[in-house]
């Protein structure tokens, strides 16, 4: 079910009032959130459903394992290990196999041998690399003694399950989550109210911002070789949007909605491209995959804490692999390196945290020198968007090849004109509460003291994203 | 809790009103498919020659060159089953109809009805504006707000007709529709000919009811002393070569057997030669300079 539909416009109040009203005891309730989570979920798709049920009794059996195997080191290792290995096989078979097959035929096919019969066509689940991953880091966190197993398997499957972040995230962490699903959650009503309005904006930035990005993008891609410099410098622009409006977007909402069940996920968002250098950026965008990497990958490959040569290597590791989340093609591969070698000299002349106050703290704009430095770094994630977006390296090397050329200066704005208005919208708006968790949190100060100004700020954005909403498409993430 | 409850419903009201005020504009905004209902029914005396379709015939024929007081009741999408609806409702106002066109297109016995496919927001607007009853749509279905990529298009329009300026609302006084100004064909022809026909190359699911439609029409026509001609409007070669040939002969021969069968008449100019590459706006519609090259070759060898 996507959040942008009429069934989840119905769906929502229908569970969010028998929840509060009907199954009030908290193990009704979690059992009432994986029935309502199932629902979402196989609105899509059932039959995929008992991949999310497997991936969950996995987890869920080697925690309680590991727990019972206490003092045993190597067999909790083996335990923890095993289900590592499981988790990963079915989101390799189901996410990679067609990758690898294609990739293992063309390399036979390169040295003359047909090997047309490696390649498959499977189906890959919705979100699939999402939950996997916090079914990991659940196991992963018994094992190293973060949180205690539970033995409530009903509230497992809601931990895995909880359908706002079921399909693109946040991923959660057990740490985070579980406790909450585990302990009785009160109505809170200011969360509902401020869950309602970081909704509304995921629903601005997806409806408004992205989906119309998406036309112009479409567009230009479909057509590069043949479109001027500046405009595909356009195109690489109005994706950098597309994927903010859409991903933060589906975040701000699952957050928002999870608020109005008394939930608290983690920000998934900082105002990415407010960003200083490449570092602050990913510490600023998809947070929740960019801390689990850390957690999982970066720190048990010794992290920083060794030498030079090695802490090169795990950073290319660990973006390379960023990128493979993403999906099965090389240009997610060669996008994790990219960015990769862009930290990199940051990290090596220990600057890679210099940025971790607020840009222009304490002032309304930024300095020249930031604004620069936001540009600049801005400027470089798009390159890398650019070969996010191509469908083969080849298509973004000629894409970026063919924005340095002497077009890049007939400046004419072919494409997307209406919504570059809506994106400098989305930008004063987000810039004005850069310092908050989303960009509608009002706390009260200035004129939104006032009801009636926040209610027709609300009024304003609900008919704009009407009337400038675009054709309904699906969220990207939604293939990760 | 309540309190939540409350305020969420006080806040709904005026957003409903909001809501209601946006459907209003957007059902009072002029449109195609209720100036043509109204179109007939203010001039059922004088009607003689219809042209129905989709947008190959509502973009190709313009009734101005083709005389003998015609006039184009064909819409964007419209299929074969909204058709017959129109001719049956034709058929009973207009006491002066002696001809009817209906175009025979390469999916025209292949296309999804309307009300299964991608497009079935547009049954709405036979629902809204042409009287058509057989509810299809629910009723949510059936506001105009529940297609918001038309909606501002809609309050534009509106906005038009009643706050002045630009008068153009995509459609002559003859319900030809003028919004295919000139050629729009790119060095992309061949990649956008692949996704035409893919797209007009659906399952053959629905051949038999298509074909039932095509037969009622034609029945209608034989029963009223209605003279019938289907047509089949110029394409470019990227189009036409690579069209299934087995499916189009099929279709070709459907059409025969009818003609045969209800003393109508069949004219194809799928890959007339008279046509060239500026004549069309993209790879299967005319454009303005093609319509009326197209409409001349009607009148001449249909009318005189």
């Amino acid at each position: 079910m996507l959040f942008n539909s009429l069934e989840f416009l119905i769906f929502l109040p229908i569970v969010f009032i028998l929840y509060w009203f009907v199954f009030r005891q908290l193990k009704l309730q979690n059992l009432f959130i994986v029935i309502a989570s199932y629902v979402f979920y196989g609105w899509w798709d059932k039959e995929f459903l008992i991949l999310i049920a497997i991936t969950t009794l996995l987890s869920f059996s080697s925690g309680i394992l590991i727990e019972k195997l206490n003092g045993k080191r190597g067999w909790k290792k083996c335990i923890s290990g095993a289900n590592i290995v499981a988790n990963l096989l079915i989101l390799g078979y189901f996410k990679y196999c067609n990758f690898f097959g294609e990739s293992f035929a063309q390399l036979l096919n390169y040295f003359g041998f047909n090997a047309d019969w490696v390649t498959l066509e499977i189906i890959l689940p919705v979100g699939i690399s999402f939950y996997t991953f916090q079914a990991l880091s659940y196991s992963i966190d018994v094992y190293r003694g973060k949180i205690k197993a539970t033995t409530d398997i009903v509230s497992f499957f809601a931990y895995i399950s909880f359908f706002p972040q079921l399909v693109a995230g946040p991923i959660e962490r057990a740490t985070n989550l579980l406790p909450q699903i585990l302990n009785k959650r009160c109505f809170d009503y200011g969360g509902a109210v401020d869950g309602c309005r970081q909704m509304l904006w995921g629903f601005f930035k997806k409806m408004v911002i992205a989906d119309n990005c998406a036309i112009a993008v479409d567009t230009i891609w479909n057509n590069y070789s043949n479109e001027s410099g500046f405009t595909l410098l356009m195109g690489g622009i109005f994706f950098a949007f597309q994927i903010y409006g859409d991903f933060s977007g589906y975040s701000d909402i699952a957050i928002g909605t999870a608020k109005l069940f008394g939930i608290n996920l983690k920000q998934n968002f900082n105002f990415p491209y407010f960003s200083r250098d490449i570092a602050e950026f990913w510490r600023k965008w998809h947070i929740s995959l960019t801390s689990w990497v850390k957690d999982y990958l970066y720190i048990p490959l010794g992290g920083s804490r060794c030498s030079t040569k090695r802490v090169i290597l795990n950073t290319i590791i660990i973006f390379a692999v960023s990128g493979l989340w993403h999906g099965a093609n090389w240009t997610f591969i060669v996008w994790g390196i990219y960015n990769a070698l862009l930290f990199i000299p940051l990290l090596l002349a220990n600057k890679n945290r210099k940025y971790l106050n607020s840009v222009a703290e304490n002032r309304f704009l930024p300095s020249l020198k930031e604004f620069l430095q936001i540009v600049t770094t801005f400027i470089l994630v798009t390159l890398g968007w650019i070969i996010f977006r191509s469908e083969s390296i080849n298509e973004a090397f000629l894409f970026i090849g063919n924005i340095f050329s002497p077009t890049l200066f007939n400046i004419e704005m072919q494409y997307g004109k209406s919504v570059t208005i809506g994106i400098m919208f989305m930008l004063i708006v987000e810039w004005l509460n850069r310092n908050k968790l989303h960009a509608l949190q009002f706390n009260g100060e200035g004129v939104f003291r006032y009801r009636v100004i926040r209610w027709f700020v609300y009024y304003g954005i609900i008919v704009a994203t009407i009337l400038f909403m675009s054709i309904n498409q699906t969220f990207i993430y939604f293939q990760f | 809790m309540g309190k939540f409850i409350l305020r969420i419903l006080i806040f709904l009201i005026p957003l409903l009103i909001i809501l209601t005020a946006l459907e209003y504009i957007a059902q009072s905004a002029p449109n195609s498919y209720r100036y043509k209902n109204d179109y007939i029914a203010n001039n059922c005396d004088s009607v003689n020659t219809l042209i129905l379709g989709s947008s190959h015939s509502f973009y190709g024929i313009n009734p101005e060159i083709l005389g003998n007081n015609s006039f184009n009741l064909a819409n964007v999408s419209q299929d074969l089953m909204f058709d017959l609806y129109l001719v049956e409702k034709s058929i009973a106002q207009c006491k002066n109809l002696k001809t009817l066109i209906v175009p025979i297109s390469y999916f025209t016995l292949y296309e999804t009805p309307l009300d299964k496919g991608n497009e079935k927001f547009r049954v709405k607007f036979y629902e809204h504006y042409m009287g058509y009853n057989d509810s299809l749509l629910n009723c949510i279905e059936k506001l105009e707000l529940y297609d918001p990529s038309i909606l501002q298009t809609k309050i534009k329009e509106y906005c038009k007709l009643y706050f002045g300026g630009d008068e153009d609302f995509g459609y002559n006084s003859l319900g030809w529709a003028t919004g295919y100004k000139e050629c729009m064909i790119d060095s992309n022809i061949e990649k956008d000919a692949i996704k035409t026909i893919t797209r007009h190359t659906p399952s053959e699911k629905y051949v038999d009811i298509n074909i039932e439609y095509l037969n009622k029409i034609a029945t209608l026509c034989y029963n009223n002393n209605i003279r019938l001609f289907f047509i089949t409007t110029p394409t470019l070669p990227a189009y036409y070569n690579k069209i299934d040939n087995d499916r189009w002969s099929y279709t070709t021969s459907v059409v025969n057997n009818i003609c045969l069968k209800y003393e109508a008449s069949y004219y194809s100019y799928l890959n007339d030669e008279r046509f060239e590459t500026s004549d069309f706006f993209d790879i299967d519609h005319l454009c303005h300079k093609g319509a009326k090259k197209f409409s001349n070759i009607l009148k001449e060898e249909i009318f005189e």
